[in-house]
């Protein structure tokens, strides 16, 4: 097996990984591809280490995550000025754009896949700044702590910004929390 | 915020978000990777951007670029003592005059205009500062009505 061979089996077997961390980061199909494309390259220039090395997957895993973040904060910065004056408001109307109506029987009704889509969906139509602290600390394993380092945001902001989250996630998806009673459920 | 509340939400989504598995990528995304890398192996180092030149050949071009700044550093410096320079340094000169006049002459209006202040009362003043930060207000607002617009989703333009 030639080395290109190597590499593209490797690619092959990570490819859905890369992508998915990507995809969840970003939330744009387009960039998502850009990255999971930037990080195979830059795998293919330490692929001697990389070759054999158990920790490949957390290696590339990593790059993933830190080239979508370098991403994000450029998209940011480029905002900023726009996103600060608009302030809280943009946040609540970013949170009322994602509501879609779910159907009544979410939960019943739909079998596991068309569930996955649904939850999926939801999740990319969370403002970035709630999906991705909580991809990060749900997906990536990360601590409140790495979390607010890597965002060069606060520990109180990462654990807002992943409760409103949830609780965005929540009311899309009518998650039933353990002790709560159906009714309520179905009368939010 | 109640914990108990929060752990069950978190154990609820954490629950939804690991049934997630992962999310299939575009089945031409390994053979657009391994085109670039055939096109970069076809490319000769030196067309090649300067991060994917040999190390080697990068480590000499790095030192090499040092060395002629370090040499145009210290060659710059040393030109002013050569009496044979003196002429041109002073036509060198001659050229950046006319920026000289633009300092002087932008010195005598910001002059003018701080004693035009002073001598205007403080109602001509504030009202100034006032019509200007309206100005700015209002280009900043127009910019978010557009910027608005343009980051709105077709569908929500057209309704």
């Amino acid at each position: 097996m030639t080395n290109a061979q190597q590499f593209e089996t490797l690619m092959r077997n990570h490819q859905n990984m890369v992508f998915s961390t990507a995809m969840r980061l970003l939330a744009n199909q387009t960039d998502a591809e850009d990255v999971t494309q930037e990080t195979f390259l830059r795998a293919y220039e330490r692929f001697d280490q990389l070759r054999d090395s158990p920790t490949v997957s957390g290696w590339l895993k990593t790059v993933a995550t830190n080239l979508c973040l370098n991403h994000l904060s450029r998209y940011r910065s480029r905002w900023s000025f726009f996103s600060e004056l608009l302030g809280n408001g943009r946040e609540e109307n970013e949170e009322r754009e994602v509501e879609f109506a779910a159907p009544e029987s979410v939960g019943d009704a739909l079998d596991q896949a068309d569930r996955r889509t649904l939850v999926e969906q939801a999740l990319q139509k969370l403002p970035a700044a709630q999906r991705v602290p909580l991809v990060l600390f749900h997906f990536e394993d990360l601590a409140y702590e790495e979390i607010a380092a890597k965002l060069g945001v606060s520990i109180g902001k990462v654990k807002t910004d992943i409760f409103r989250g949830r609780e965005a996630l929540r009311r899309q998806l009518r998650l039933r929390l353990a002790d709560e009673p159906v009714e309520t459920v179905a009368s939010t | 915020m109640n914990p108990e509340y929060e752990k069950q939400l978190e154990a609820a989504v954490r629950r939804e978000l690991k049934a997630l598995g992962e999310l299939e990528a575009p089945p031409d995304i390994a053979r657009r990777v391994m085109r670039i890398l055939e096109h970069r192996a076809a490319t000769p180092w030196y067309r090649q951007e300067w991060q994917n030149w040999p190390l080697a050949i990068r480590g000499v071009s790095l030192a090499g670029l040092l060395a002629a700044f370090a040499y145009l550093c210290i060659g710059g410096s040393q030109l002013v003592h050569f009496a044979a320079l003196t002429p041109a340094a002073r036509q060198v000169s001659g050229w950046f005059s006319l920026l000289d006049s633009v300092w002087n002459a932008a010195n005598v209006l910001v002059n003018a205009l701080a004693l035009a202040f002073q001598n205007l009362g403080p109602a001509v003043i504030i009202g100034s500062v006032v019509m200007l930060v309206a100005c700015y207000a209002t280009c900043v607002s127009l910019g978010t009505v557009y910027w608005r617009l343009a980051c709105m989703p077709l569908k929500e333009r057209q309704s």
